[in-house]
């Protein structure tokens, strides 16, 4: 593992990358198609993670920072927020595990070989790792950085888990099935505490409420679903859809916008919408049209901004006073 | 030590040397009694492979064989096999869900247009009604999504390709790994013309083969 790492290192890139600033928006071009964005703790850095490189960008100027490559196409990418921790898997089933500390070269940490096709998620404070494994039908934590498995969870079902969330105190996690059930575990122990077979379409993005108390989910059917996290029934729509299937999404680190990303499921290449909502009334608060599928969105720790990445290499980064008042 | 894995005939004769394999017919010799292994071992059916289940599928759909409506725009299709397990066993017990996009290559998503859940008849066979798929950007070749259950089974995610599908130009066997949609070629089924009682009916067989859990 050690030895693969020195190859991934020696592959060190800085060609391929760019970024300008178009209208106070600065659009960082990409040299292949980024499926996590993450900002630094200080709001300074973004960190991107695609299926064969991983880069970091100066948010003020878009700069590329560092950037490392690898031959493989690797599937399972996390990405932790605030950023510093990034995952992702080689076709072998092998994890490769980087720790980021302010502007360091990624130090590579050891996990057991799992399944290839799989989607992983961090934990709110990154000691876990869940990944789940289409082949085995199963989801694994992993303590972070010992590398300790933490428990297997039994069959998942038919269809690939993805995506997943830790709740902030790290007592639970829940997985989306793509036969459209909803799994909640018990991330102490693996236990399967209860199954949400209500939808009747698949699940694309979750994310758990700060205070743990809702998850707010959102898929194939466009609706943006908030759940109560502890009768696991629904809570609550928002008012309106999104305008296509909904492929990721974000809340604000003071949980009064969300922001979720779309994507049109028949072609990747057709426009895709970026839309903010105010949680608490379910209202559309903006909208931007962006020319592709929206693969990944966040905010930065400082709240001040606002970072998609697109299926057409770019990641755009706003400054949230832009676009809502 | 170094260790070797022995072929599946060394152990049928290593059985037989050893006697825990015999013959219950007098008149069947050792290499008989190997040959009747092998060909009863050749003819159970391989489970069928795993195709991506993709973010179309959608619970809740109706147990109906006919998909098809008649002022449907798309060739008429009828979709027939057996539901069995890996030791040829018809699984009648299973149930089949299949869903597939209409002739302009759209996904039903606010109802159960193209979508069904059966369950196979007494021999484990099923049979649908309905229509050529159509094309999308993001999959170009025309396909049927399966899911199917069945209990004490593996529950299978798998697709039907059409060997006639303008996408394979003519030739399965060239095209095939085109593009990597389709990951087996074994899924394109050879399809036959048949008369209906209005015109022409496309028909294709795809049997669902799945490991015991």
């Amino acid at each position: 593992m050690r030895r693969a790492l020195a190859v991934a290192l020696t592959a060190l890139v800085s060609g391929g990358l760019s970024a300008q600033s178009r209208d106070g928006v600065v659009v960082i071009e990409t040299d292949a198609s980024v499926f996590g964005v993450a900002f630094s703790p200080d709001s300074r850095t973004l960190g991107g993670l695609g299926r064969q490189r991983l880069a970091l960008w100066d948010v003020a100027s878009g700069e590329l920072r560092q950037s490392v490559a690898w031959e493989e196409v690797r599937s399972g990418i996390a990405i932790s927020s605030p950023l510093d921790r990034m995952a992702s898997f080689t076709p072998d089933g092998a994890p490769g595990l980087w720790s980021l500390a302010e502007g360091e070269l990624p130090e590579h940490l050891d996990l057991a070989p799992s399944g290839a096709r799989s989607s992983s998620r961090f934990s709110p404070d990154r000691t876990l790792l869940a990944q789940a494994n289409q082949d085995d039908r199963s989801v694994r934590v992993w303590e972070i950085p010992s590398g300790q498995l933490r428990f297997v969870t039994g069959d998942t079902g038919v269809g690939p888990t993805s995506p997943m969330a830790f709740s902030p105190d790290g007592t639970l996690l829940v997985g989306a099935n793509g036969d459209t059930d909803v799994y909640v575990w018990s991330a102490r122990d693996g236990r399967l505490l209860r199954v949400i077979d209500e939808l009747q379409l698949t699940t694309f993005a979750m994310t758990f409420t700060a205070d743990g108390r809702q998850l707010i989910s959102g898929g194939v059917d466009r609706n943006i679903y908030v759940w109560d996290a502890e009768t696991w029934t629904q809570a609550r729509q928002f008012g309106q859809r999104h305008p296509e299937a909904v492929r990721t999404l974000a809340l604000s680190p003071d949980g009064r916008i969300l922001a979720t990303g779309g994507q049109n499921t028949t072609d990747d290449d057709n426009p895709a919408h970026l839309v903010l909502w105010d949680v608490a009334s379910g209202e559309e608060l903006t909208r931007l049209r962006l020319p592709r599928a929206v693969t990944s969105v966040t905010f930065s720790p400082d709240g001040l901004l606002l970072a998609a990445a697109t299926g057409e290499d770019r990641v755009r980064v706003w400054r949230l006073s832009q676009l809502v008042n | 030590m170094k260790s070797r894995c022995i072929s599946r005939r060394e152990m049928i004769e290593s059985c037989i040397v050893k006697g825990t394999l015999t013959a219950g017919v007098a008149t069947l010799s050792q290499r008989g009694l190997l040959s009747a292994w092998q060909e009863a071992e050749g003819s159970a059916p391989a489970s069928v492979r795993e195709e991506v289940l993709g973010p179309f599928y959608k619970k809740g759909a109706p147990n109906t064989r006919v998909l098809r409506q008649p002022q449907d725009p798309g060739f008429p299709l009828r979709v027939s096999g057996r539901v069995r397990n890996t030791r040829g066993e018809s699984l009648s017990n299973a149930s089949v869900d299949l869903w597939h996009t209409d002739f302009y290559g759209r996904y039903d998503l606010e109802g159960y247009r193209y979508r069904a859940k059966i369950n196979p008849d007494q021999d484990g066979d099923y049979e649908v009604e309905t229509i050529l798929p159509g094309h999308y950007p993001d999959r170009p070749a025309q396909h049927i999504h399966y899911l199917v259950r069945a209990p004490g089974h593996r529950g299978l995610v798998t697709q039907a390709y059409f060997a006639t599908d303008p996408f394979f130009e003519g030739d399965p066997d060239k095209h095939f790994g085109k593009n990597g949609v389709v990951e087996h070629r074994e899924h394109i089924r050879p399809v036959t013309l048949h008369q209906g009682a209005a015109g022409g009916v496309a028909a294709i067989t795809f049997d669902l083969v799945l490991d015991e859990a």
